[in-house]
């Protein structure tokens, strides 16, 4: 409910049979060769499971109307954040994370300043690598080629958990931006901002350039290539 | 020291839409999430079920089957035949809207096959294609428009389509599409598990004695002759 605009639950409660009309709408492929497939999903399911067969299809249905129930609520209700044009404008509000994450396109009379930029940013990351700790080059190289952090493998080699590594990856980009910030108190802060990705891009990238050099890594990240036919890079 | 300044244009505001959109959805996929994962089928898929009688072929969209992907229902595009047989898929996203620029979008309006995610594609045998269901094919315009760039990209360079079909860029570290990164990676490493596949033998069955059989006693030189017996010093022609 938080995720949404509307504050009563019963006003987008669906009856029973609208729920599983609401699920044969969304599961279906129109016009297409076996449109219904997803019930030979379904009840394919029960084969050499141990529960009885309807808790099997039922579990099943269950997953699949969390699919459906995602749909209709982003089709027909607006998301909790969503703020009516004619309300008195208190605070602009913009998304700041939407800002960072996705900046516009740098100004090409710029080349020569985003040069140098870049190159700040590799001592940067020269100072930052040679003090890091073998669990996060492992992570920002498994990141690089986009093995997922739970690989078994993986945290096999790291000798912690998936969420240690989640944590590790976090807390270290955190750290860097603050650090950045810190460092170029005076600057432009949309700037920093850019330092601080090109700082933790190339250190992903020596970090890749690392784990080609470490044998036990090397096997797991290219174990994971031959499987999966080698994910394409973003 | 100061940083040199480096000025940037306004965000498209396209682009800045779509990814409040898209976040938007990833949180309520992650709201709605179930606490915890469905169980994993323990049947081989070899034994789980017939196969589907529509032979496997480039342009197919199949139903993965639930030994492959148990945590719901997921339709891969059939890319092209690899050259040891097995074929390289794609798998249609999970959200209505690409997530990088190397997701598109198909213009099928069903919600399991709205977006293609090209950079996740990977190689299934054929027998866990011919197992999962063939729901639907693309038409010509279809793979003209989504494979060919797919299949003909390079191993290192991603396939490209024009920008009003694919997302945003990715660049921030804490950006949280990498959390969705690494589940679909999770879910590709899922549907490519090589255990499934089992143990095969490569010992044919005549090859192999049968108990009942008789056997010559031992020493017979008939019986030494079907060994090929390396300790044998009679010298070959």
């Amino acid at each position: 409910m938080n995720t949404i605009n509307i504050s009563d639950v019963s006003l987008v409660t669906l009856s029973d049979p609208d729920a599983w009309h609401l699920l044969e709408v969304h599961m279906t492929l129109p016009d297409a060769i076996h449109g219904k497939a997803y019930k030979e999903w379904l009840f394919a399911r029960t084969a050499g499971s141990p529960d009885a067969p309807f808790d099997v299809v039922q579990g099943g249905a269950t997953l699949l109307m969390r699919s459906a129930v995602r749909e209709h609520l982003r089709r027909e209700h607006l998301p909790a954040t969503h703020v009516s044009a004619n309300q008195p404008p208190t605070q602009i509000t913009t998304a700041p994370c939407c800002e960072e994450w996705l900046p516009g396109p740098l100004d090409t009379r710029d080349t020569v300043e985003h040069r140098e930029l870049q190159s700040l940013a590799a001592q940067h990351a020269d100072r930052l690598f040679a003090a890091l700790p073998r669990r996060l080059k492992m992570t920002l190289a498994a990141r690089a080629c986009q093995l997922p952090l739970s690989t078994p493998d993986l945290l096999e080699l790291a000798g912690c958990q998936c969420s240690t590594l989640h944590g590790a990856y976090r807390e270290f980009a955190e750290r860097v931006f603050d650090e950045l910030r810190e460092c170029y108190r005076g600057d432009d802060r949309d700037t920093v901002s850019d330092l601080a990705v090109e700082v933790f891009n190339d250190l992903t990238q020596r970090c890749g350039t690392w784990a080609e050099n470490d044998n036990a890594l090397q096997d797991i990240l290219q174990s994971a290539g031959r499987q999966d036919g080698g994910g394409a890079t973003v | 020291m100061t940083l040199p300044r480096v000025n940037r244009d306004q965000p498209d505001p396209d682009q800045t839409a779509h990814l409040s959109r898209w976040l938007r959805e990833w949180e309520l996929l992650q709201a709605l999430a179930p606490d915890t994962p469905p169980r994993a089928s323990h049947t081989p898929l070899a034994l789980a079920g017939a196969a589907d009688p529509n032979p496997v072929q480039a342009g197919d969209i199949r139903l993965l089957h639930p030994a492959i992907e148990p945590n719901g229902v997921r339709y891969v595009a059939v890319l092209c035949q690899q050259r040891g047989g097995d074929f390289l898929v794609a798998p249609f996203g999970l959200l209505s809207e690409p997530a990088t620029q190397d997701e598109v979008t198909t213009g099928r309006t069903t919600p399991a096959l709205r977006v293609l995610c090209a950079w996740n594609r990977f190689e299934m045998c054929r027998d866990d294609l011919q197992r999962s269901w063939l729901a639907d094919r693309l038409n010509d315009e279809e793979c003209h428009t989504l494979l060919t760039p797919m299949v003909t990209a390079t191993a290192t360079g991603a396939a490209t389509w024009p920008a009003d079909r694919t997302g945003p860029p990715l660049r921030h570290p804490l950006d949280p599409r990498w959390g969705y990164l690494e589940m679909e990676s999770e879910f590709r490493q899922r549907a490519c598990r090589p255990t499934r596949h089992g143990v095969v033998y490569d010992i044919g069955a005549g090859e192999l004695r049968k108990a009942a059989e008789t056997r010559t006693p031992y020493g017979t030189p008939a019986d030494e002759d079907e060994d090929g017996d390396e300790d044998r010093s009679t010298p070959h022609a």
